[in-house]
């Protein structure tokens, strides 16, 4: 045992002498930074601030008798997300013993944290999302119905979570319901941008072309800012809540950018299909829907499915037009002076959630891409 | 260009217009029954977040509440809108607030193109320094020779060099830092013997670094940067209400009333006492509102010295004293000042 790590030493870290000096160099630099991290973290960190304002970190002001709702959320968000991952990914024994071990860890950080029944209600929604995991890859269910329950999900959570106003959304929470709700908003409104680029009917070709090159030329802020302002100028006397214009605004942004991957996956599909579907006097409609659109949407749906990412992170964005996303949860914690000098403590847990959700769709993207590549051989 | 111009001029003027084609905001708020008041909620003494309670505090917060008072007779009928520095009068010039309370410095330019009223000053701020309670400096007097530290690029760095030329400190070194954190940590690691920046800013980092007591803010303020809250211009039915309601709180305190005291001072012998309070023949009925609106402001959040106390009081985290400092009272020599109620 020893020889061979000894071997695996040698080869991989000091197999010529420069790569030799790297590792000398590198290998001390990185054990220290590990090592006052660790000393950090587990000595001098006081992360009770962490648990004492979990609540605000993932609901904002959400009212706390009212948080049976961001459970339910948090429930149908991992059951969806269980669900997604039961298309593509078989749910094996050494995924099981992870997922396993990861839902105990959640539930017990969870009640450690804040509180027991807390724990449960997070150690519970982590199983749903297993459950969720193991029932569709082994019903082998229909693509078709799992995308529609996905949707139902996303409804369901929008419709639970409004009662008590848009104007008391925040943290965590309003983070990753903004990013579902574009994401989803993004699609439709891509696709048709694209085939609007494609078509043969010059003015929408024009009108698509230009939308799709004026929003990819502006920064996101602007298009964010000037949908927050021009809204209540155009409908004085109706109150748009800053959330759902906020939604508005990513998603106008965002939907140049699917427009683009869609159109690159139209221009995958071979020419010669479509000329067929045509001299068989196949409908525009038919020809779109039926041929050329699962074969681009196949091909591009590991970018999409990455752009997530990129609204999940420009999301903090939303600040600026007074919405309270998790970034701004942690400084809105931070402003308050019973956590004075947790500074800290609050931005290391915003990044490892920020790594850990990141992660997850990085992860989620690949495996998807790994998945439909295999159908395609 | 010319035809964008001109429509970019049009959204301005619409911009500027939409929210007065109502009569006044005054009876829209009134109809609404609950006062939308934009505020920060990362200021900390100003208007943050108490993770405990759920409720927004800071001095923006309770005028916020006190206005809302006013208007409505209620303190919790408020609903606070939350804005940033960029998006504070856009919030007011789309109607989705009423009025803000944001630590906003009052300038010309913010009235005379902006659009924009502002409401008597509730906090003056300005240009402070920061040293090492340790070093026993008390007064900037002491710091001729010392390294004064602010940040790049502010307005603090030519008010600073101005300061250093009219004392005449020969050997005072100024060094400038990135931003307001490598500044704090430069004072912390003895670089800097002063950080240099405004009073309220200091006092939040002083409070938020785990260990208050070993930071001195000295008395002396070195510019003006006065903070007020503000309406949306052309509406001088609403302004003055709000203008009147914060006089109110001032000309509280010189007569000390407060929430603790209210009750018996209703019955005050003064009969000027009487009629601010409203206990009869009040002010209210002709600004539109109860007759009692200052008795209501007083008995939810106090009288101005309460609020500032409450927020920016010795107690606090965040202090930063009156006493010396336009801050006080006009009969303490400061420039807190009330025109009178009779």
């Amino acid at each position: 045992m020893t020889t061979l790590a000894l071997r695996w030493v040698h080869r991989n870290l000091f197999a010529k002498p420069f790569d030799a000096a790297l590792s000398l160099v590198i290998i001390p630099m990185l054990a220290w930074a590990v090592y006052a991290f660790a000393h950090w973290a587990l000595v001098e960190a006081h992360w009770q601030v962490v648990g004492g304002s979990f609540k605000v970190l993932m609901t904002g002001i959400y009212p706390a008798d009212q948080l049976w709702r961001a459970w339910f959320s948090v429930a149908t968000l991992c059951a969806m997300f269980g669900a997604g991952l039961g298309l593509s990914v078989r749910p094996g024994r050494a995924a099981s013993t992870v997922v396993a071990l990861g839902v105990a860890l959640t539930g017990v950080m969870v009640a450690v944290a804040i509180d027991v029944h807390s724990g449960m209600l997070a150690a519970g929604s982590a199983a749903l999302g297993v459950a969720a995991w193991c029932g569709v890859h082994h019903l082998a269910a229909d693509q078709r119905i799992v995308l529609s329950g996905l949707l139902a999900g996303v409804v369901a959570i929008f419709v639970v979570l409004s009662p008590p106003g848009f104007e008391v959304w925040g943290g965590l929470l309003l983070s990753v319901v903004l990013t579902i709700a574009v994401s989803i908003l993004t699609l439709p409104f891509g696709i048709l941008l694209a085939l609007g680029r494609q078509s043969r009917i010059t003015s929408l070709r024009v009108i698509s072309t230009a939308y799709i090159e004026t929003m990819r030329s502006v920064p996101l802020i602007l298009v964010v800012y000037w949908i927050w302002i021009i809204v209540p100028l155009l409908a004085p006397d109706t109150s748009v809540p800053g959330l759902l214009r906020g939604m508005a605004g990513f998603a106008l942004f965002f939907a140049a950018y699917v427009a683009e991957y869609v159109r690159s996956g139209l221009q995958a599909v071979p020419k010669g299909q479509i000329e067929a579907a045509r001299s068989l006097a196949m409908s525009s409609w038919t020809l779109n829907v039926d041929i050329v659109l699962p074969q681009a949407l196949r091909v591009v749906v590991p970018s999409l499915v990455g752009q997530i990412l990129d609204i999940f992170n420009g999301a903090t964005l939303v600040f600026i037009i007074g919405l309270t996303d998790f970034l701004r949860a942690g400084q809105m914690i931070l402003a308050d002076p019973q956590n004075s000098g947790r500074t800290y403590e609050i931005y290391v847990f915003l990044f490892a959630v920020y790594l850990a959700i990141g992660g997850a769709i990085t992860y989620a993207s690949r495996r998807l891409e790994a998945h439909l590549a295999r159908g395609s051989r | 260009m010319a035809r964008f111009k001109f429509l970019v001029a049009a959204l301005a003027a619409a911009s500027l217009w939409a929210p007065g084609a109502s009569a006044t905001v005054l009876d829209n708020v009134k109809q609404r029954g609950v006062l939308n008041c934009g505020t920060d909620n990362t200021a900390p003494g100003f208007g943050y977040l108490n993770t405990k309670t759920g409720k927004i505090e800071g001095l923006d917060a309770d005028f916020c509440r006190a206005m809302a008072a006013a208007v409505l007779g209620d303190a919790s009928k408020v609903n606070f809108v939350i804005v940033t520095d960029k998006s504070r009068f856009n919030a007011l010039q789309t109607g989705q607030a009423d009025v803000v309370f944001a630590h906003t410095t009052v300038k010309p330019v913010r009235e005379s193109a902006i659009g924009i009223d502002f409401l008597p000053i509730n906090f003056y701020d300005g240009t402070g320094m920061m040293v090492k309670s340790a070093s026993g400096v008390k007064s900037v007097a002491e710091l001729d020779g010392a390294t004064v530290c602010t940040t790049q690029g502010s307005g603090t760095e030519a008010t600073l060099a101005a300061f250093v030329r009219a004392r005449g400190f020969k050997t005072t070194k100024v060094l400038t830092f990135e931003n307001l954190e490598k500044l704090f940590g430069a004072l912390q690691s003895d670089r800097c013997n002063a950080m240099s920046t405004d009073k309220s800013a200091l006092a939040a980092w002083r409070g938020n670094s785990g260990k208050p007591d070993d930071y001195t803010i000295l008395p002396e303020t070195l510019n003006k940067s006065p903070f007020a809250g503000f309406v949306i211009a052309n509406d001088s039915r609403w302004r003055n209400l709000l203008r009147w309601a914060t006089f109110a709180l001032f000309q509280a305190e010189e007569w000390d009333i407060n929430s603790a005291n209210l009750a018996d001072r209703m019955k005050d012998e003064s009969a000027f006492v009487q009629k601010f309070l409203g206990a009869k023949d009040g002010f209210g009925k002709d600004f539109g509102v109860a007759d009692d609106f200052v008795a209501s402001m007083i008995k939810s959040v106090g009288n101005y010295g309460e609020i500032y106390d409450r927020n920016l009081g010795p107690k606090t985290p965040y202090f930063i004293d009156r006493a010396g400092t336009p801050n006080a009272m006009w009969t303490k020599g400061g420039a807190e000042y009330s025109p009178p109620w009779n």
